[in-house]
């Protein structure tokens, strides 16, 4: 039970990403079937799935290649199966729900289980089906009910072919070059959409084999220049936004065009890159972040949200005694948080994965100053090295850093995704 | 203003008025001025409104500094090397120190004109609008399509997981994209490339995959704009037209069309705006996967300046500033224009 317990809480977090879309797929596998017991079944068989996949492919890690790794594995595997098919209240749950049971009688279905509930209360469970299935039968076969035109079929057709094959366009090269990662590059030609020889020599030789000093480096690197710039350019511009979001704030058009021409206009790179020369800032990943620092749009993102804030709330916090900055940080920043957390979203990933300013200012031949993704850019040159392993799998270990740098974007994306959801209604502006 | 109460105690009503105890001589355009004399200062003047503004908003004014400086130090200081522009050919930062070139250089408006005799810079801005335009012809009417067709889904929560599909390339750096599609169309190894060779390291098909890679990359992303303005769309239109006999074409084509067409026209002249840019990264990168084979890929504008000033920096550094500031000047106009449009028909502008 300690295992479902743990496995109640992964669940309400899948909920909370998915939008309840486990649930609903459990009901509609109910409504369509009159064997109550088929959602019991096919729990039952993602778990037998998951344990023998799981395991199976934890030996295989075990035995090729990482001990720990694979024990890991297994380990995880063991939990997540197990919990699955512990999981019984779930299942007492799911099929209460599909019979129209809600409230009390739930409760005291899962004290004691659906089965001996069923048989206690059937005659009055039989009559909700009954009840629910004749609403269902009428609202699917209303005799007023608008076909669809044998046009409207064949755009559905269409529809639905177009986008199958967007997804496959977009889906399959991706699959196919991740795959190379966990694969051995004699059979590279057998892969499709899985790796058909699994090992994990290339992530090993990536991670912690002899090139793995300068990944790190630039994996540090590039979590210096996101993290300084998201925090310090967001903040800088939030701060400058405020007082230009005032209507009466002295000069405002000005300090607005101010800002403004320097998005519009800029003398091309030749005098930035003269003035880091000057600096002495070449070769270091201070020129990078430098620039990135001023984020004008950002701004002007930010200064039309706070437009729309209320007064009265400020003018009531100015009287409880606030000081702007206060008013700033305790009342400003936390009503405006959609547009923040998308802002510092999208400088997450572009800093993440730009790197047009690092090849301006960083030579390659600066091994320890280069961003991760300036490093995974020199991975693509096809280099000649007499090392036979690695003419063999140097394209996939090509895709295994690849596969590495992107890991701390999909590690991000499920904690600001609420905000964006919100932000990108905003403004249609930001694209 | 609405909070400035100047009491004028220094000017009494009756003086305004004027003294009636005088002969008639007075002429009407000197008795004429008895406007009434409000209790505050009607127009106090454009100083001491904004002096008290700026008493007002003090403790805001320190709000800016970080930002006006770094605007300062990396905005606007590069914008004075445009001098560099005009500035003859012995200008050469090599040879002797800042101060002493630029004392001692000549002046010259000769870059400008060079850049017109310069043969490669004319075919890389015909390249840079070739693609440009026809990256806008597939690509623009393709995230439109691709959200209307979601929309037009029955399920919902399907549209939304596709959604999310389509739009992970966009959160891909073009080093993975460029990567991908090097292993898709590798010739040996390449899902593709095994049956069509190595195309990327053609030049004839240079262009068509700039425009395919940029489609693929940001096409899906693009399309949840779109997508968030037909969900706006009131539903109860929808449904009157279906009553009125409209199908599905119609539906879309004098429905969900126009209802997004501010959308459009937003995206559409920020779309313009970026015309003079192919990508750099993009660019550079697939020219430096097979590095010499790939000769079109240096006459596209971003690689064309960056070549010229940063890869070849000491040899003319007056040349190379002309260059990025024509171009910084062609942004500039599309930007300018751009923006006018928007704010014209659809009353809101990027600022």
């Amino acid at each position: 039970m300690k295992c479902s317990l743990l496995l109640r809480n992964f669940k309400e977090d899948v909920k909370l990403f998915f939008g309840n879309y486990s649930f609903k797929h459990y009901a509609y596998w109910s409504k369509n079937s009159k064997n109550v017991f088929k959602p019991a079944l096919t729990k039952t068989l993602i778990t037998l799935l998951s344990l023998t996949l799981g395991i199976g492919i934890g030996v295989v890690v075990t035995i090729f290649s990482l001990a720990w790794l694979g024990i890991l594995l297994i380990a995880l595997f063991l939990i997540l199966g197990l919990g699955e098919a512990i999981d019984f209240k779930q299942f007492a749950y799911v099929n209460a729900w599909e019979l129209g049971v809600r409230g009390a009688d739930l409760d005291e279905i899962v004290e004691i289980g659906h089965e001996r509930f069923i048989a206690k209360n059937d005659a009055r469970i039989r009559s909700a089906a009954e009840k629910n299935a004749e609403r269902r039968r009428r609202s699917t076969r209303h005799p007023n009910r608008i076909r669809e035109s044998r046009g409207d079929l064949v755009l559905n057709v269409i529809n639905i072919t177009a986008l199958i094959a967007g997804i496959v366009i977009v889906c399959i090269p991706l699959l196919n070059y991740f795959s190379l990662a966990f694969n051995d590059g004699t059979r590279n030609l057998q892969v499709v959409i899985f790796p058909v020889a699994p090992t994990l020599k290339s992530l090993e030789y990536v991670l912690v084999g002899d090139d793995a000093y300068l990944f790190w480096r630039s994996f540090g690197n590039s979590v210096i220049i996101t993290v300084i710039v998201t925090l310090g350019s967001n903040l800088m511009m939030a701060l400058a936004a405020y007082p230009l979001s005032k209507r009466d704030f002295p000069f405002r058009s000005g300090i607005l065009m101010f800002f403004v021409i320097t998005m519009l206009f800029s003398a091309g790179i030749v005098p930035v890159y003269l003035l880091m020369q000057f600096m002495h800032l070449l070769n270091t990943i201070w020129s990078v972040i430098l620039i990135s620092l001023s984020n004008v749009a950002n701004m002007l993102y930010f200064k039309t949200f706070f437009e729309g804030i209320s007064t009265d709330i400020e003018e009531a916090a100015r009287l409880d005694g606030a000081s702007d900055l206060q008013l700033f940080f305790l009342i400003v920043v936390p009503m405006s948080l959609p547009i923040i957390g998308t802002c510092c979203f999208f400088t997450i990933v572009g800093c993440w994965n730009g790197y047009g300013t690092a090849l301006l200012f960083i030579r390659s031949s600066a091994r320890e100053a280069r961003p991760l993704a300036y490093h995974l850019y020199l991975m693509l040159q096809r280099e000649t090295r007499g090392d036979s392993w690695w003419i063999i799998n140097h394209k996939n270990v090509e895709a295994a850093a690849m596969l590495a740098s992107i890991v701390p974007i999909i590690l991000i994306y499920p904690y600001v995704v609420k905000y964006i959801k919100s932000g990108l209604q905003l403004g249609s502006v930001k694209g | 203003m609405n909070g400035d109460l100047n009491l004028t105690s220094e000017s009494p009503a009756a003086e305004a008025v004027g003294d009636p105890t005088l002969p008639g001589t007075v002429e009407m355009a000197e008795t004429a001025p008895s406007a009434p004399k409000f209790a505050y200062d009607p127009d106090p003047g454009f100083w001491k409104v904004e002096w008290k503004r700026i008493k007002k908003h003090r403790n805001l004014i320190a709000f800016l500094l970080p930002a006006v400086m770094i605007t300062l130090i990396f905005g606007y200081v590069p914008m004075c090397g445009v001098i560099f522009a005009f500035r003859g050919s012995d200008f050469n930062l090599q040879k002797a120190d800042l101060l002493y070139n630029l004392t001692h250089a000549s002046w010259t408006f000769q870059n400008f004109i060079d850049i017109f005799y310069d043969d490669s810079f004319g075919r890389a801005v015909g390249n840079t609008l070739l693609i440009s335009v026809i990256r806008l012809l597939i690509c623009f009417p393709l995230s439109i399509l691709i959200a209307v067709q979601l929309s037009d889904l029955k399920n919902q929560g399907l549209a939304k997981a596709i959604l999310i599909i389509l739009s992970i390339p966009n959160f891909l750096s073009w080093a993975i994209v460029i990567g991908i599609w090097q292993g898709f169309l590798d010739p040996t190894i390449g899902l593709l490339g095994r049956y069509t060779g190595n195309i990327m390291a053609e030049n004839a098909w240079f262009k068509p995959l700039v425009i395919f890679f940029s489609a693929w990359k940001s096409g899906g992303w693009g399309c949840i704009l779109y997508y968030s303005a037909i969900m706006a769309i009131d539903k109860t239109y929808y449904e009157s037209a279906t009553l009125e006999g409209a199908n599905k074409l119609q539906k879309m084509w004098y429905l969900t069309i126009p209802s997004i067409l501010p959308t459009i026209a937003l995206t559409l002249v920020l779309n313009i705006s970026g015309m003079m840019a192919t990508g750099f990264e993009l660019v550079y990168t697939m020219m430096q996967v097979d590095p010499g084979t790939l000769t079109e890929a240096q006459i596209v504008l971003d690689t064309y300046i960056y070549n010229i000033s940063v890869v070849n920096t000491p040899t003319n550094v007056p040349f190379a500033t002309a260059l990025g500031v024509f171009n910084g000047l062609i942004g500039l106009i599309l930007m300018v224009g751009g923006n006018y449009i928007t704010s014209k028909t659809l009353k809101r502008g990027l600022w």
